[in-house]
């Protein structure tokens, strides 16, 4: 999330929106602010019942491949990077994805991550949104 | 190529379908729609969880 703030310009005329599914932990506009995404205008979006995730194909991984060597080892270089991370009781075996939308509200490029350090990097959502083109 | 994939009675879209108009709640309790910024492209990072 931090490199879609720090990147954030590089989106053109692009809409932004970080989406989840719950807000039990942390209600939605105390984490937009914990990331800092106020100060972007990137909206926190709430997606109770997970529709937008279902929709896109966005599943629950199996808990061997979420806690992953792979996920500890992200985890861990969010901590060095001084990154505070919070307990969680939400369902940490649902995965996220990330999807590009063409002016015309259909899909142009979609991520589905079978884990979560698997996230695409930012770059490559920014070149997606470049191939559209401005309007 | 194929089609893109069903799962549990749930239509699954892929690339070139249009995102179905869902209303999704803002961090200020307004409902947001895709629909609303047609014209633009938009960028969903669908989150994990709050952690």
């Amino acid at each position: 999330m931090a490199a879609v703030r720090d990147h954030h310009d590089r989106f053109a005329d692009a809409h932004v929106a970080v989406v989840t599914f719950a807000g039990g932990v942390m209600p939605a506009a105390a984490y937009r602010r914990h990331l800092g995404l106020d100060e972007i205008d990137v909206p926190v979006l709430v997606d109770p019942d997970r529709a937008m995730y279902r929709a896109l194909g966005a599943s629950r991984g199996s808990l061997r491949r979420v806690w992953s060597p792979g996920t500890l080892a992200m985890y861990a270089r969010l901590l060095r990077a001084g990154r505070r991370l919070q307990r969680s009781d939400e369902d940490t075996r649902q995965l996220g994805a990330d999807v590009v939308i063409d002016r015309r509200g259909r899909v142009h490029r979609l991520w589905l991550p079978d884990g979560p350090d698997r996230r695409p990097p930012v770059s490559e959502l920014v070149d997606a949104v470049a191939e559209l083109g401005r309007g | 190529m194929d089609g893109p994939p069903r799962s549990g009675g749930t239509h699954v879209i892929g690339v070139g379908d249009p995102v179905p108009d869902l209303v999704l709640i803002d961090h200020d309790g307004a409902p947001w729609h895709v629909s609303e910024h047609r014209g633009r492209p938009v960028v969903l990072v669908l989150h994990r969880h709050l952690a």
